[in-house]
């Protein structure tokens, strides 16, 4: 299988020093907005499609890393002008065409891979012209270069592909340009060399027939009318028809779907990577399952890249494919649970997404402490958790166990509040959990009498809530068929209207001692 | 494993042959001594299959070596001579300075440990490409050829040589070392075509012995014995016969040099020793009869060409214009065979029709009327 294997980016955009590897099959890219993800597309962009090599100079500024550049100015000499340099590795099958032209030690550790390397900067030849701008603190972005080398040393010639690649970003509205890469593409992997020159010949010779046969008369003696074939280029007038309609015009979220559908049949498409830039633009909550399950059945023939803030795509695809990228630096969730992740596949949590990005978690077992936590937490220390960087994510059901999982494999900060649903058993099980742990800690009530955080709260704050908790004379407010008493009963069956209740009231409660804990421990 | 070479005779085919066996569903690459040949393996590649193979490479052995053993482990071969880094831009046509020049050492020649043997400003020594692919694998631990060679293998399954006998010295060692570590291999070339053209016409493999006493060419039938302890399959039967010269010519070759040659074509032609003065004068003033001279073709004014050059063409009528060696070719038979014989085989080869033949005697008669006068033609411009 021919796929991408890694890429190494230095000074582009965010990244100063960022490494991130790719796995064969799905790649779902996670991240914080302005967290680089999208500039990982286009690096893959700038290596394999040669973007920029044919638009001007002035480019370059937006492409330099901002540190790099502040670098140069408070130090400003040759050495130390911004360079950006790309290298991305492939896997590439024995029988893959021209695949020597991409093998050697060409590269930064100097290994025998296939890749490519891109470099800006400036070119050598020109050392000594940029010394005034230099001296101005300027970077001389006319003199810089690009160059595209293959890992054996050779210039990379765009001609010949190291594999079929083709992205699709759904981010940018309606464009000319976007519709005809696209079609372009997917006609260029389609057809052979051969078949699509031919093609393209017959076409002009075809234009240029039609034209004559209408036998207008001539402008004069010795002029006439005919066609500027290159005005006429067939991949530049092209598109793609779905039920005889043109794919442009089908609104833009089945466009998307289409595009993504034909560009993963690979018997149809012979792509080999595909990337896709936030799919869940313009898509409904069927059609984005609908492409999920495209993505599902294609996955085992090609390298699917995904840049998303979709949490369906998150839980919707296997977990052990996500990569988060974070700074300058992206981490993998590997070796989850093949039981876990599908758990989170069939489970469709929507507090993943939010779980795997947040620095520090408190997860709590439902509505009433995500609606109380941050009360507490603002009366204890005067601060919002916001302020502290402290996402509060409720497991709704899905056992705390599935996410401490996750958590383990990453190097996160993780409290858990929980009941201890009056088992002994489970309050030894956390003890001694907590024993092993320094980076995930669980707090339960010690007293199996206290089984439920309910119970807690209305054992340190009676009065308080008998006051503030009406009842219905007589009505019995029954909790799974066991009376506790009116106020504590009617708490237990209506969890949310109550923390709601407590939450907008002006009283001072007393808080369980091991909630306290909890919030003290994860502040730090 | 399939590792065969193909031993021909003149005019046998050797590169339709060659273009004939490649299979177009493998990944092959074909290597070839010039870029002439190569457009003729490419034309011939075409027409054999009639479209254009995606798997199958064409490269000379030059830029074989440049891309493939050299180019990709840059880094390994500067490390080998304690260079930091070193990335070069291609291979330079231009000669290394000699060890010595008239019998007094070069000062400008570098030994074969330095760097600068193989390296001309940012470039290489196209002539030492097999000597450096063959020095960084003895003293490194590195082993350069076996690295590269390993990943060939990956590359490509069928390795095809043509015109094999051309190869000598650090790039036939080069070659030994590829036959014996190749997956497939197949070679096309003939024994009494070496040392025909080219630079580099003696050592390795055809001259053995190591004293100017006991130096000497090695026989046909030891240089087939030299093939098969390469664990090649020596197949003598493919291109026995020629489809180029007409069987009275072979007939005449067999009895002469005892050069097992025989015709597979319906071309008719004769033997024709010219003996009248008339004649003579005829035939060379004959435009459409090509004379094949043994050297300084360029300073005679009838259509003619140097023995060695005439190689891998074929010509309707031919005249050779004999040296003095073979002054009684007519009544001699048997020649006992040197290397020298391969250059008028090679002469007397080009002939699809008749084959016109002249003593060196009888044109040395006529010399002075057909050689080009550049004095006079000066003094008139």
């Amino acid at each position: 299988m021919n796929y991408i294997k890694n890429l190494t980016i230095q000074g582009l955009k965010k990244f100063e020093n960022f490494y991130i590897e790719f796995d064969k099959n799905v790649n779902i890219i996670i991240g914080e907005n302005e967290s680089g993800k999208s500039t990982i597309l286009e690096a893959i962009n700038i290596c394999i499609n040669q973007l920029y090599k044919n638009v001007d100079k002035s480019i370059i500024k937006d492409l330099l890393n901002i540190n790099n550049v502040k670098k140069f100015k408070e130090n400003p000499s040759i050495e130390s002008l911004p360079k950006i340099e790309i290298e991305i590795e492939f896997n590439l099958d024995n029988d893959s065409k021209n695949n020597f032209l991409f093998y050697g030690m060409h590269n930064n550790d100097e290994s025998e891979k296939y890749g490519i390397k891109y470099i800006c900067e400036l070119n050598k030849e020109f050392e000594q012209d940029v010394f005034e701008f230099i001296q101005e603190k300027k970077i001389p972005y006319e003199y810089y270069e690009m160059k595209w080398t293959t890992f054996q040393g050779s210039s990379f010639n765009i001609l010949k592909q190291p594999l079929n690649y083709l992205t699709i970003d759904n981010s940018i509205t309606t464009q000319y340009n976007t519709y005809n890469y696209y079609n372009k593409s997917v006609f260029k992997s389609r057809y052979n060399g051969t078949k699509m020159i031919k093609a393209k010949n017959d076409f002009r010779i075809n234009i240029e027939d039609i034209f004559s046969n209408l036998n207008l008369e001539k402008i004069s003696e010795t002029q006439k009318f005919g066609i500027d074939t290159k005005k006429v280029i067939l991949e530049n007038i092209i598109s793609i028809l779905d039920n005889d309609v043109l794919l442009e015009n089908k609104g833009k979220g089945m466009e998307n779907l289409l595009k993504t559908q034909i560009a993963l049949d690979r018997a149809k498409s012979k792509l080999d990577v595909v990337s896709i830039e936030e799919p869940e633009n313009h898509l409904s909550y069927i059609n984005l399952r609908k492409m999920l399950k495209n993505i599902e059945n294609y996955k085992e023939d090609k390298q699917i890249i995904i840049t998303t803030h979709s949490s369906l795509i998150v839980s919707g695809l296997n977990i052990n494919n996500i990569i988060w990228v974070n700074k300058n630096e992206s981490k993998k969730l590997k070796d989850v649970d093949k039981d876990i992740a599908e758990f989170f596949i069939k489970s469709d949590n929507n507090n993943l997404l939010q779980f795997l990005l947040a620095k520090r978690v408190i997860l709590v077992e439902g509505a009433t402490e995500y609606i109380l936590v941050p009360k507490i937490f603002k009366e204890m220390f005067n601060e919002t958790v916001e302020e502290n960087e402290i996402d509060i994510i409720s497991c709704n059901g899905v056992k705390y166990k599935n996410f401490i999982h996750i958590a383990e494999l990453m190097d996160k900060k993780i409290c858990v509040i929980t009941d201890n649903d009056n088992s002994q058993e489970k309050i030894n099980e956390i003890n001694s959990y907590n024993k092993q742990h320094c980076n995930i800690k669980i707090f339960v009530d010690n007293n199996i009498l206290n089984w439920t955080w309910e119970i807690c709260f209305y054992n340190l704050n009676s009065n308080k809530l008998n006051d503030l908790i009406d009842v219905k004379e007589n009505a019995k407010y029954l909790y799974k068929e066991k009376d506790y008493g009116q106020i504590l009963g009617k708490m237990l069956n209506n969890k949310a209207e109550i923390a709601y209740k407590i939450c907008m009231s002006n009283e001072k409660f007393k808080y369980p001692l091991y909630v306290k804990e909890a919030l003290k421990w994860i502040k730090g | 494993m399939d590792k065969r070479v193909i031993l021909a005779v003149a005019g046998a085919g050797k590169t339709y042959t060659l273009c004939k066996n490649v299979n177009k569903n493998k990944r092959n690459i074909i290597l070839a001594f010039t870029n002439q040949n190569i457009k003729n393996i490419i034309k011939e590649l075409n027409e054999n299959h009639n479209e254009i193979l995606e798997n199958t490479y064409v490269y000379t052995f030059d830029s074989f070596k440049y891309n493939f053993f050299i180019r990709p482990y840059e880094p390994i071969i500067a490390k080998h001579f304690g260079i930091k880094s070193f990335e070069s831009k291609g291979v330079s046509l231009i000669e290394p300075p000699p060890k010595l020049i008239n019998n007094f050492p070069n000062k400008n020649y570098k030994d074969n440990s330095e760097f600068e043997h193989y390296v001309i400003k940012d470039k290489y020594y196209c002539a030492n490409l097999s000597e450096l692919i063959l020095k960084v694998k003895e003293r490194s631990e590195y082993n350069l050829f076996d690295t590269a060679m390993k990943n060939i293998n990956n590359f490509f399954e069928y390795i095809y040589i043509d015109e094999f006998q051309d190869f000598r010295q650090h790039d036939y060692e080069l070659i030994e070392k590829i036959i014996k570590k190749s997956n497939n291999i197949i070679l096309v070339g003939d024994y009494f075509q070496h040392s025909v053209n080219g630079k580099n016409n003696t050592g390795k493999p055809f001259k053995v012995g190591n004293t100017k006493k006991t130096q000497r060419i090695i026989t046909y039938e030891e240089y087939i014995a030299l093939l098969k302890d390469l664990k090649l399959k020596v197949d003598t039967k493919t291109l026995q016969k020629t489809r180029r010269c007409p069987e009275n010519i072979c007939q005449f070759i067999r009895k002469k040099f005892n050069i097992e040659i025989y015709a597979d074509n319906d071309n008719k032609g004769n033997v024709i020793f010219l003996e009248n003065n008339d004649k003579i004068k005829e035939i060379i003033e004959n435009d459409k009869i090509i004379k094949l001279v043994e050297s300084e073709s360029k300073n005679y004014k009838f259509n003619c060409i140097n023995w060695g050059y005439s190689k891998g063409d074929t010509y309707s009528d031919i005249c050779v214009i004999l040296t003095g060696r073979y002054e009684n070719l007519k009544e001699e038979n048997n020649i006992q065979y040197n290397s020298s014989i391969n250059k008028i085989y090679v002469a007397l080869t080009r002939t699809k029709g008749n084959l016109y033949i002249i003593q060196k005697s009888k044109f040395d008669c006529i010399k002075p009327n057909y050689k080009k006068e550049y004095r006079k033609l000066k003094n008139e411009k």
